[in-house]
């Protein structure tokens, strides 16, 4: 449970299941069947790795640890698990591929200047100063702590990856 | 990664599905469907539930509503707080004391 999305309720489509057309929700998706059905969601996606999607989709978050054939566009941020495959265009202000991952596609990151400067607000107040790459790490605690979460959820599925952990 | 939830899918109050579902899984619905459900264990539709949709299963149960025809193995039992507009077949039905129901039954009786 404490790999799923958080907040709200969750629907979680079992392994045996296998939806066709188009499918809509509120509410955190985990996909753990066969989805051939478009799906637009105002929340998260976690697609579990013996989950299977062969459609577009449109979230606000998407975790992939299974397979995904199709585009995927998210409001927040889209990440691939170590044991995700994705063939299809990435679309979002965050995107992230771990080690390990397969992926054949295009990523667009949009207007990625503005995300940038909205996560690291502090770094927009010092861009006249020359800031040094230890400044810059250190000065990221929005992206560090998502990088922590992702690392906690690999050590969970079994593979162990501390080193991922940027210091 | 909860274990209880592996041969249990619950499809929420706000998630919408036009097309098609098969599993071979109990199945609760408490959002909308409409097409076609296949389900070769049990369908509940609960209180929120709206089907529109044929509906093929071995147990069906309805404390929503439910537009369609209904097909089932084993059993059907409309709730009563449930609605059902359609033909049911299956061997055994059951109709609750204020439950909604307009259409056919077959129980395959000769």
């Amino acid at each position: 449970m404490s790999d799923q999305p958080k907040g709200g309720t969750t629907t979680a489509i079992g392994r045996t299941i296998v939806i066709r057309g188009k499918l809509r929700s509120d509410e955190d998706l985990v996909v753990k069947g066969r989805i051939e059905a478009e799906i637009t969601s105002s929340k998260g996606l976690h697609i579990e790795s013996s989950g299977v999607v062969k459609a577009n989709v449109s979230v606000q978050s998407a975790r992939i640890s299974g397979t995904v054939v199709g585009n995927v566009t998210a409001a927040a941020k889209i990440e691939i698990a170590p044991d995700g495959r994705v063939v299809g265009d990435l679309l979002a202000p965050r995107i992230v591929i771990s080690e390990g991952a397969a992926f054949r596609g295009r990523i667009d990151m949009q207007n990625f200047d503005e995300p940038r400067q909205a996560a690291y607000p502090e770094l927009a107040g010092s861009a006249g100063v020359a800031a040094s790459p230890t400044d810059y790490a250190v000065s990221e605690p929005g992206g560090g702590a998502a990088l922590s979460a992702a690392a906690g959820g690999e050590a969970e599925d079994g593979e162990p990856k501390g080193k991922r952990k940027r210091v | 990664m909860a274990q209880s939830d592996d041969d249990k899918t619950i499809l929420g109050p706000t998630l919408e599905i036009e097309g098609e579902i098969e599993g071979d899984e109990d199945l609760i619905v408490q959002g909308r469907i409409s097409g076609k459900i296949s389900c070769k264990k049990n369908l509940t539709v609960a209180g929120s539930g709206r089907v529109e949709a044929s509906v093929s299963t071995r147990n069906l149960s309805v404390s929503g509503q439910v537009v369609g025809n209904v097909e089932a193995t084993e059993r059907v039992e409309v709730q009563r707080e449930g609605k059902v507009i359609g033909d049911i077949k299956a061997p055994r039905v059951i109709i609750a004391d204020g439950a909604k129901f307009k259409g056919n039954i077959e129980m395959g009786v000769d």
